[in-house]
C-alpha cells in the first residue's frame, strides 16, 4: 500500500498536564509522520506515561493542543482515541485468558450472523488473514493463556490492526521479551512501518532506539530535553539527555569469593529441567543465562521450593537440604526475588511497609504480636539504604513506579537476612536509573559475602556481574563459562545453538 | 441428646440403609404404629370416609402408589401435614407413597411433579408452593390421565379435587375475637407472615374486612415478620420504642407472636397489657391461649393430607366424591369446615388436637 | 509525579475507607434523629445495638474470610447447626456442655470448609455454597423440622440480661469485633491475612504458611457463626432449624458497607462494625417511622449499591 510519508498523523503542541499542583508534563511538543518509528525514552517519572495517557485519551492536558491530520483534536476518553485511530499497546498485558485468539481479534466488534449469533467461521477466517498479512504465525483457535508474552503481545498488536489503527503506541514492548522475540517483534514493527502506520515506541533499552526507530525524543522531569534523528546521535548523547549520569563501577573477577555456599547436584525435574549441576560460593554472582523457555526461573524455583524436583540434591553451605515449600528456603536464609512481580511479588493493594515486611513477620514479634514501631523503624532504615522514592511507607505499593517495587520486593528479601539471594531478571521493566541502582545494591550484597545467582534476559548485565555464568539450553546446562570465557557470543552460541 | 447428635450423624451417613428398614416413615420419623395413634386425633376423619385395609380397584388389592409433591418441609406445619398422610397410607397397606420436597422453589417442584409421572405413580398429590406456577406440571398430570388433588394452595388449572381452608374467613375471625376484646376501639400492630406469600395477603384481607367495621381500630404500623421469631423481635422492640399506646398485635404466625412477647418484655412494657391475637393452630399456641398469652388463635390445620389420599383412592376406585363442587377455576373444590378460632373457653377441647409436640416458650412476661 | 498523584488518590481511598463510612454512619444517625424524637434514647440505641449482634458477628468472620479473596455463605446454616444443637443439648445437659459442643460443631463445619477450599483447592463459593446446603440439611435431620423450646433459664439470661446495663450479645459482639482487630492488625497471622488476599501465590512466595492460614479463617468464620448462634438461640429461646437462613447475605452486605473489597486484602472489623451499625440504624429509622416494608427493602438495597459505588470510585487509583 502506498503511502505519503510527510503525511503528518499526529502533532502535539506545547502539552502541559499537572495534577493538583504537580506538574508532570510541561510544554511537550511531539510530531509523527506516517511510516515514521519515534521513540520516547526517559527515566521513571519523566513524564512518559503521562504524555502517553495524553496521547491515548486517558488524561486531557491543562494546555496545548493536538492534531491530528492536521485537524485540532480533543479526545474524549480512551476509546475516543482508538476511534479515531490511536491505540496504545501497555505493558500490561489486556487479552482475556480463557478466549482464543479469535475472539480477543472481535472482542467488542464479533461479526454476526444473520441470526444474530457471532459468526464464528468469519472470525476465525479474518483473524487467519490478518496474522497471514502480519507474518504472525498463531492458530486463530489458541486460548490467550496458551500463548507466550511475546505473542500476546504481537495479538494485541494484530488486535490493534483490526481497529484501523494509525497510530499504534507502545510502552515499553520490549521490557518482557527475550532477544529472539525482540527480533520477531522488530520484523512486525517494520512491517506495520511500510504499511505507512506512524509508531510511537517507549524503550528503556538504549540498543533498541538505534535498530529500530527514526526519531528519538527524551524527556526528563517533564520536560523535553532532546529530539533528534536516530542518525544523528549516538547513545552517550541519550544517557546525558537522559540522566547525566553513568553505572556504577562492577567488581566482577576482583571479588573475594568465599567457600561454597550453594551446590546442586543433578537436579532433574522430568519435562522441565535435567541433570543441573551448578556450584555458587560466598561472594560470587552466578549468572545464570538462557533463552526465554530453557528452564532458568524452574530451576531457580525448584532451588528455593516452590516446587519439588524429583531427582538430585540440594547442598547449602555444605548441608543436604530437602525444601518442600517457600518457607523452608526462607528458613535457610535463602530468598527469591521473582521475574513476575505482578503475579508473583507484589501486594498490589497493601502498603509498602507491609510489603518489605511479609516475608519476615517474627522479626518483629513479641509475645505473639507485631511491634509497629519497631517495622516502621525496620522499614524506614530499608527505604533509606535502597533509595526507595515514595510518599510515606503506607502507600499501596501498587502506586510506585516498576523500578520503586523492585526495590522493594530485594527489601523484602533482604529482611530474611539472606545468605544466598536469588535475582530472577531484576531489571525488568524498571527505569535506567533504578536499573543502576539495582546493580550497586547487588554489588554491596556479594562484597558483604553474600551469594547471588543473577537471571537475565539480558546479556550485558550478566556480562557486566557475573563472576562465573551457567547457560541453560532447553532445560539442560549447554555450558558454564568463566569470566574470561564469557562474552555475549559465547553464551548466545551455547543459548541457542551449541549442545 | 448427645445420642441424638449421634443418631443425627450416622442417619445422614447411613440414610439408604434407614430407608430400607422401613421401620420408620422418612422425614416425620414416626412408625405406623405411632401414626395410626395419632390418626384418632386428626380432625377430618369423617370427611370422605374410608375402612382400614387395602384398597381393591375392580375387585383386585394392586399395589397402589401415591406420590407427593410437597412446598417443602423446612416447617413443623408442612411435617404434620405429611403425617396426616403417612397415617392414611399406613391404614392400607397395598398403598405406598413417594414423597418429594420442592424446598420452597416452583422451577425444583414442577420438576418433582414431572418425575413422579416418570415413576408411574397412580395419583398426585400436590401443596403448591405458588399458584400459578405449577399450571404446567398439573396440566402433565392431567393429560396424563392421572388423579390430580391439589392441597392447601390452589392451581387453576384442570384438577381431580382441591381440598382447602380459607385463611380469609379464618382471619376474619380471629380479628372479630379481637375487636371485640378491645371493645371496638385501641391501637394495633401487625406482623405479617413472608410479604406476597398467598396466605399472608389472605389473613391481612380478611383481619382488613373485618376492621373496616371498626372505624376506631387504628392499625399503627405493619411489619413482614417472615412467619418465624427472629425478624419479629426487632421490629416489635422498634415499634414498642415508637409508640407508648400499643393495645394489640396481629400476628400472621404464632412463632412472629412469641418474638413480639419476647420484645414486651425485654422492653418492660409487661404492664401495657398488649394483647397478641395470630395463627397456625399448634398444640402450643393452644396452650398458650389457654394461659392467656394468646387472646386468640386461628386454626389452620395442617391435618388435610389424609383426606387428599383418601380422594384420591375414591378417585381410582371410582367412587364419588361426595361434597365436591363446581366452583370459580378448573375443576372442583371441596371447601373444608373452618375449624373454630381457639380461644380461652375452649382451648382445653383442643389442645392435643393441633400439631406439634413441643412445649410453648414460657411467657417471658410470667417469669 | 503521576507516582505521587496517585498515592493521593489512593490516600484518599484509604481516608474513605477509615472516616468516609463513619461519616455515612454520623449522618446517618444525624437524619434519624431528626426523623423520630425517640431514636435518640439510651433503650432505643441499645435495642439497635443487640439487634445487630447476630448478623454483627457473622460479619466479622465473613470479613477474614473476604479478606483472604475467599466467601463463606455457610455462615448462615452454621449458625442454624449450632442454634439446634443448644436447644437439642440443653434438654439433657447444662450450659456447660452444650455451649462447647454447638461452638464445636460450627467450628468442625469451619475446618472442613476450610480443609476443602485450602488443601483441595474447591473454590470458596462452591465449598460453602455445599456446606451451605450440608448444614441444614443435618439441622433439618437433628430436629425432625420440629424447633426444639429452650427452657433453661440461665440460657435465657444470656440472651436477654445485661452487664452494666449493656445488653450481654451487644457485649459478645463488641468482644468479637476487639479481639479481631486486634488479631488483624497487631498478629503475624492477621498480617498474612491480608497478604493472601492481596496475592496468594506472593504470600505464599513470601514464606506464609497459606493454606494453613485459610483453614484458620474458615474455622474463625465456623466458630463466629457458632457465637452468634448463641445470641440468637438465647434471645430467643428457641432451636429452630430454619435459624440463620438467608444471613450469609446480609452478614457480607456488612462487610460491603463497611469498605471491605471482595477483592481481598483490603479491609477491617471495625469497618465492618460500622457497616453493621449503618444497615442497623436504617431498618430501626425505617421501622420507627412507619415505612412499608416493600420501601425498606429499596433503601436496603440501594444503600448496598451505593456504597459499593462510592468505594469502587475511590479506589480506581
Amino acid at each position: 500500500m502506498p503511502f505519503d510519508r510527510d503525511r503528518l498523523l499526529l502533532e502535539a503542541q506545547g502539552l502541559t498536564k499537572a495534577f493538583d499542583r504537580n506538574v508532570v508534563l510541561k510544554d511537550v511538543d511531539l510530531t509523527l509522520h506516517a511510516g515514521e518509528v519515534h521513540a520516547i525514552v526517559g527515566e521513571n517519572g519523566a513524564g512518559k506515561s503521562t504524555l502517553i495517557k495524553t496521547l491515548g485519551g486517558v488524561h486531557r492536558p491543562e494546555a496545548g493542543k493536538l492534531l491530528l491530520d492536521g485537524q485540532d483534536t480533543v479526545l474524549r476518553s480512551p476509546a475516543d482515541a482508538i476511534g479515531r485511530g490511536i491505540v496504545v499497546i501497555h505493558q500490561e498485558l489486556s487479552l482475556a485468558p480463557h478466549l482464543s485468539v479469535a475472539e480477543n481479534i472481535f472482542l467488542g466488534h464479533f461479526p454476526r450472523t444473520r441470526l444474530g449469533f457471532v459468526d464464528r467461521r468469519r472470525m476465525r477466517s479474518e483473524t487467519r488473514s490478518l496474522l497471514q498479512r502480519l507474518n504472525i504465525d498463531i492458530d486463530p483457535q489458541t486460548l490467550a493463556v496458551d500463548l507466550s508474552i511475546a505473542q500476546q503481545q504481537m495479538i494485541e498488536i494484530a488486535k490493534a490492526i483490526s481497529f484501523n489503527a494509525k497510530v499504534l503506541i507502545l510502552d515499553e514492548p520490549t521490557a518482557v521479551l527475550d532477544e529472539s522475540m525482540v527480533d520477531t517483534l522488530f520484523d512486525l514493527i517494520a512491517k506495520l512501518k511500510a504499511e505507512g502506520l506512524g509508531i510511537i515506541f517507549i524503550s528503556h533499552h538504549l540498543e533498541e532506539i538505534f535498530r529500530i526507530a527514526d526519531t528519538v525524543t527524551v524527556l526528563r522531569d517533564g520536560k523535553l530535553t532532546g529530539v533528534s534523528a536516530v542518525a544523528d546521535i549516538d547513545q552517550n548523547w541519550l544517557v546525558s539527555k537522559m540522566i547525566g549520569r553513568d553505572f556504577p563501577e562492577f567488581s566482577a573477577g576482583m571479588r573475594k569469593i568465599g567457600e561454597p555456599a550453594l551446590e546442586v547436584k543433578g537436579l532433574t525435574l522430568p519435562g522441565v529441567f535435567e541433570d543441573i549441576t551448578f556450584t555458587a560460593h560466598k561472594g560470587e554472582i552466578v549468572g545464570l543465562a538462557g533463552l526465554v523457555g530453557a528452564g532458568r526461573t524452574e530451576v531457580a524455583q525448584a532451588i528455593c521450593g516452590v516446587t519439588q524436583p524429583s531427582s538430585g540434591e540440594i547442598r547449602i553451605f555444605g548441608r543436604k537440604v530437602r525444601l518442600r515449600n517457600p518457607k523452608a528456603a526462607t528458613r535457610l536464609a535463602m530468598a527469591y526475588v521473582s521475574e513476575d512481580r505482578k503475579a508473583l511479588g507484589l501486594l498490589p493493594n497493601r502498603p509498602v511497609r507491609e510489603n518489605a515486611t511479609i516475608s519476615k513477620l517474627s522479626r518483629f514479634r513479641r509475645f505473639g504480636f507485631l511491634r509497629l514501631g519497631k517495622e516502621r523503624a525496620y522499614v524506614g532504615e530499608m527505604i533509606r539504604k535502597l533509595d526507595i522514592r515514595l510518599a510515606g511507607m503506607n502507600v499501596e505499593i501498587r502506586t510506585l513506579s516498576g523500578g520503586n517495587q523492585q526495590k522493594v520486593l530485594i527489601g523484602r528479601a533482604l529482611a530474611i537476612d539472606p545468605r544466598i539471594l536469588i535475582f530472577d531478571e531484576p531489571t525488568r521493566g524498571v527505569d535506567i536509573g533504578a536499573k543502576s541502582e539495582i546493580y550497586a545494591i547487588m554489588e554491596e550484597l556479594v562484597s558483604k559475602g553474600i551469594c547471588v545467582i543473577l537471571i537475565s534476559s539480558e546479556l550485558e548485565e550478566i556480562l557486566r556481574l557475573s563472576d562465573k555464568v551457567v547457560v541453560l539450553r532447553r532445560g539442560r546446562i549447554a555450558t558454564t563459562l568463566s569470566r574470561d570465557e564469557a562474552s555475549e557470543s559465547t553464551i548466545m552460541h551455547a543459548a541457542a545453538l551449541a549442545g | 441428646m448427645l445420642a441424638r447428635l449421634l443418631l443425627t450423624l450416622s442417619v445422614a451417613a447411613l440414610a439408604p440403609v434407614a430407608a430400607q428398614a422401613q421401620e420408620k416413615q422418612p422425614i416425620s420419623g414416626k412408625t405406623c404404629e405411632e401414626l395410626l395413634v395419632q390418626y384418632k386425633q386428626l380432625p377430618f376423619t369423617d370427611i370422605l370416609p374410608l375402612d382400614e385395609g387395602p384398597v381393591a380397584i375392580d375387585g383386585e388389592a394392586k399395589d397402589i402408589t401415591i406420590g407427593f409433591s410437597q412446598t417443602a418441609f423446612n416447617h413443623p406445619w408442612r411435617v404434620s401435614m405429611l403425617e396426616s398422610l403417612q397415617a392414611e397410607a399406613c391404614r392400607h397397606p397395598n398403598v405406598s407413597l413417594v414423597v418429594l420436597d420442592g424446598n420452597v422453589d416452583v422451577a425444583k417442584q414442577s420438576n418433582d411433579v414431572r418425575d413422579l409421572l416418570v415413576r408411574g405413580v397412580d395419583a398426585v398429590l400436590l401443596s403448591p408452593v405458588e399458584s400459578a406456577a405449577l399450571v404446567p406440571a398439573a396440566r402433565a398430570v392431567t393429560d396424563a390421565g392421572i388423579p390430580l388433588i391439589v392441597m392447601d394452595r390452589d392451581v387453576p388449572a384442570e384438577k381431580t379435587l382441591f381440598i382447602g381452608q380459607s385463611n380469609v374467613t379464618m382471619a376474619e375471625q380471629v380479628a372479630e375475637k379481637m375487636a371485640e376484646d378491645l371493645g371496638g376501639k385501641g391501637n394495633i400492630v401487625v406482623l405479617t407472615g413472608l410479604k406476597g406469600s398467598s396466605p399472608a395477603v389472605d389473613r391481612n384481607k380478611g383481619m382488613e374486612n373485618v376492621l373496616a367495621k371498626y372505624p376506631d381500630i387504628k392499625v399503627l404500623a405493619v411489619g413482614d415478620a417472615q412467619w418465624i421469631r427472629e425478624p419479629a423481635v426487632p421490629l416489635m422492640e422498634d415499634y414498642l420504642t415508637a409508640h407508648s399506646d400499643i393495645d394489640a398485635v396481629f400476628s400472621h404466625a404464632e412463632e412472629s407472636s412469641w418474638g413480639a412477647q419476647l420484645a414486651v418484655a425485654r422492653a418492660n412494657r409487661c404492664a401495657d397489657g398488649i394483647r397478641h391475637y395470630t395463627f397456625d393452630g399448634s398444640n402450643a399456641g393452644f396452650k398458650a391461649v389457654k394461659e392467656g398469652t394468646f387472646g386468640a388463635d386461628g386454626n389452620y390445620t395442617p391435618f388435610i393430607a389424609d383426606i387428599g389420599l383418601r380422594a384420591a383412592l375414591y378417585q381410582l376406585t371410582g367412587k364419588e366424591i361426595p361434597g365436591a363442587t363446581a366452583y370459580d377455576a378448573p375443576g372442583s373444590r371441596l371447601l373444608l369446615p373452618d375449624s373454630p378460632t381457639v380461644v380461652a373457653a375452649n382451648a382445653d377441647e383442643w389442645i392435643g388436637r393441633g400439631w406439634g409436640d413441643f412445649e410453648p416458650t414460657p411467657d417471658p412476661c410470667k417469669k | 509525579m503521576t507516582t505521587a498523584f496517585s498515592s493521593n488518590v489512593a490516600s484518599f481511598a484509604r481516608i474513605w475507607r477509615r472516616v468516609g463510612v463513619f461519616a455515612a454512619l454520623i449522618l446517618l444517625i444525624i437524619a434519624a434523629s431528626m426523623l423520630s424524637d425517640r431514636f435518640l434514647s439510651v433503650p432505643n440505641l441499645l435495642n439497635i445495638l443487640r439487634q445487630v449482634a447476630i448478623v454483627g458477628i457473622l460479619a466479622i468472620g465473613m470479613t477474614f474470610v473476604i479478606l483472604t479473596k475467599g466467601i463463606d455463605l455457610s455462615v448462615g446454616s452454621l449458625l442454624g447447626i449450632s442454634v439446634v444443637l443448644y436447644a437439642g443439648l440443653l434438654e439433657n445437659y447444662s450450659m456447660a456442655v452444650a455451649i462447647p459442643l454447638g461452638l464445636g460443631a460450627a467450628m468442625l463445619a469451619g475446618l472442613v470448609n476450610g480443609i476443602g477450599v485450602a488443601f483441595a483447592r474447591i473454590p470458596p463459593f462452591i465449598m460453602t455454597l455445599g456446606m451451605l446446603s450440608f448444614a441444614r440439611g443435618l439441622a433439618f435431620i437433628y430436629t425432625g423440622g420440629t424447633p426444639i423450646p429452650i427452657l433453661n433459664e440461665n440460657f435465657y439470661s444470656l440472651g436477654n440480661g445485661y452487664i452494666a446495663g449493656i445488653p450481654i450479645p451487644s457485649l459478645i459482639l463488641l468482644a468479637v469485633v476487639a479481639v479481631s482487630a486486634v488479631i488483624l492488625s497487631l498478629t503475624p497471622f492477621g498480617r498474612s491475612v491480608y497478604g493472601i488476599g492481596s496475592n496468594e501465590e506472593a504470600a505464599r512466595l513470601s514464606g506464609v504458611p497459606v493454606n494453613l492460614y485459610k483453614v484458620i479463617v474458615y474455622v474463625i468464620s465456623g466458630l463466629v457463626s457458632g457465637l452468634a448462634g448463641l445470641v440468637y438461640a438465647s434471645q430467643l429461646s428457641i432451636g429452630t432449624p430454619i435459624a440463620g437462613q438467608g444471613y450469609e447475605l446480609d452478614a457480607i452486605a456488612a462487610v460491603v458497607v463497611g469498605g471491605t473489597s471482595l477483592f481481598g486484602g483490603k479491609g477491617t472489623v471495625a469497618g465492618t462494625f460500622i457497616g453493621t451499625l449503618i444497615i442497623g440504624v436504617l431498618a430501626n429509622i425505617l421501622n420507627l417511622t412507619g415505612v412499608d416494608p416493600y420501601v425498606q427493602q429499596l433503601f436496603k438495597g440501594a444503600l448496598i449499591v451505593v456504597a459499593v459505588y462510592v468505594m469502587s470510585r475511590t479506589d480506581r487509583a
